[in-house]
């Protein structure tokens, strides 16, 4: 699988007050992550480990606002040199699901993730 | 005459590794008495560890079934599997060292529960199986407590996620920036026009397919946006600073090697398992053949101690360690152990020494009487693949150093190849 470490993508709401949900996975087994997000131009809030379903805001309140998120993912796994970012949106038009990943050359590197996720209001 | 000796040499290496191999499972098998299996099905059924199949993933769990079970045609013959649902299936709760350090009982349950399965089809070699029998075992272990990372270790989690903010914060910054780019904002508005299209036209599912332009575009998009952030890093590294971002990850890295996940505190694990045995190989012809039950309460030590307490119910033990020691031909009997082990190893360190004591009661038979075992062990690794043990107790049938003397107790543990 070939490395991907950024994504610039699109995520499809509409004008309704039904929330819209972020949820990060990181792998693999063992290693060690932060996540800085942030909407916009609102304060950025850090989070250490993988991001459990949380709420972002409805469709109406995050239409046309932009998602970044920065994550850095570092190998202590003494299994794996494979990292390994899932972002899953929910509640927008439709579910999507990026997958970002890669394999670290020498023993406890670092991977520097970066997304952009505009709620494009069609 | 020069195959003959090549014969008689590869014979007499055959011979040594043979014997250390079998020393080696020997030890393994009687310093670690006083501890929970690892996979309590296998362990009922005689496997040894190194025997059993631990999948991470779906896929290698299938790879391990097909090639146990030649391709799907037949039911495995001899196979052992440990089964961490968690790792194995979960793509929910994340398995980062965060998760991992979590003390919450919910989360160590989940994390430490395995499901050991195991089937047998003894040969007519196997000594304490029926040649004419298959054994089927099913076993779980878990966590109630589980330690947490030890202090220099927290320590080394905590100094890389401070590093790990620091880049972010920065990395959020250029990403930011970059939105007043003028290559990207032209894919960007590409793709808009795209998903409008595919809203009007009702083809959402356009959007997830990978052959469809706006995939494409999107692909562009994020390619564009990695060259551009590598841009922007390739000209931070030339500023020497400690807050650039080559030093960063540098510090990173060092401080990542440091991280050796040792954990220290309070643990307590359960395990358990029955097997059965299918007279003539009948599923409808059964008996349970041995079961049992185990908890181990302990704590450990920053600097490697570690005191651990064993309470463990065997029905129908392998061996009625009381009853001078011999494999049990007697059939239905269950036994009951209480022991305590003191284990000293240090990190990083090349001696480690234990003492456990064993207690065992036989509690279905009025003709055997409880004994109990006191054993003392040592090693030192000379290089990691040879090792000097030394071992010295009594053993339940009251031998005090079986060879008789002290000298005969100690064991060079060597592995072949180059020293390491």
């Amino acid at each position: 699988m070939a490395d991907q470490t950024t994504l610039d993508t699109l995520y499809l709401v509409s004008d309704t007050d039904k929330n819209v949900s972020l949820e990060i996975i990181i792998g693999d087994v063992g290693q060690t992550a932060s996540s800085l997000i942030a909407i916009d131009q609102e304060e950025p809030k850090d989070h250490e480990g993988s991001l459990s379903e949380t709420p972002l805001g409805t469709n109406r309140e995050l239409s046309n606002k932009v998602l970044f998120i920065t994550t850095t993912i570092t190998d202590t796994s003494e299994l794996s040199n494979f990292t390994e970012m899932i972002i899953r949106l929910r509640g927008g038009l439709v579910f999507r699901e990026f997958h970002l990943s890669k394999t670290v050359e020498e023993d406890h590197q670092s991977v520097p993730y970066a997304c952009r996720i505009k709620f494009l209001n069609v | 005459m020069i195959l003959k000796k090549l014969f008689l040499v590869l014979c007499t290496v055959m011979a040594v590794a043979q014997g250390y191999a079998q020393e080696n499972e020997n030890e393994g098998t009687t310093l670690d008495l006083l501890k929970a299996p690892s996979s309590p099905a296998s362990n009922l059924l005689g496997f040894a560890t190194s025997d059993v199949d631990k999948p991470t993933d779906i896929s290698a769990l299938m790879m391990s079934l097909q090639s146990a079970s030649g391709s799907f045609m037949r039911l495995p013959s001899s196979y052992a599997v440990d089964l961490a649902p968690y790792f194995l299936i979960n793509k929910k709760s994340g398995t980062t060292t965060t998760e991992l350090n979590s003390g919450k009982f919910a989360d160590v349950f989940r994390q430490t529960f395995v499901i050991s399965v195991a089937i047998r089809n003894p040969d007519s070699t196997a000594s304490d199986f029926v040649s004419t029998s298959t054994y089927a075992g099913l076993g779980f272990k878990f966590s109630l407590v589980r330690p947490k990372y030890s202090y220099k270790a927290d320590m080394a989690l905590r100094r890389i996620h401070v590093l790990q903010k620091s880049l972010n914060k920065k990395n959020m910054r250029t990403l930011q920036q970059l939105e007043t780019d003028t290559e990207l904002r032209e894919l960007r508005n590409k793709m808009e026009e795209l998903a409008r299209e595919a809203v009007r036209t009702g083809h959402l599912e356009l959007l997830s397919d990978s052959t469809n332009e706006f995939h494409k575009v999107e692909k562009m998009a994020g390619e564009k946006l990695k060259e551009k952030m590598a841009a922007d890093s390739a000209s931070n590294f030339g500023i020497e600073t400690e807050e650039s971002k080559e030093a960063i990850t540098e510090e990173l890295q060092k401080t990542a090697a440091s991280f050796d996940g040792t954990r220290s505190g309070f643990s307590w694990e359960v395990a358990g398992g029955i097997s059965g045995e299918f007279l003539n190989k009948q599923f409808n012809n059964s008996r349970v053949h041995n079961a049992g039950i185990w908890t181990t309460l302990g704590y450990t030590t920053e600097n490697g101690l570690a005191i651990l307490g064993l309470v463990r119910f065997l029905h129908n033990p392998e061996k009625i360690f009381a009853k001078d020691n011999e494999l049990n031909k007697m059939g239905s009997i269950s036994t009951l152990d209480g022991g305590a082990r003191a284990v000293y190893s240090p990190n990083g360190g090349r001696f480690n020494c234990s003492i456990e004591g064993v207690y065992r009661s036989v509690l279905s038979s009025n003709t055997i009487d409880p004994s109990w075992r006191l054993i003392f062990n040592a090693d030192y690794s000379i290089f990691r693949n040879q090792k000097l043990t030394f071992s010295f107790g009594r053993n339940f049938d009251g031998i005090i150093a079986k060879d008789g003397n002290l000298v005969a107790a100690l064991t060079l543990i060597a592995g072949l190849g180059n020293k390491r």
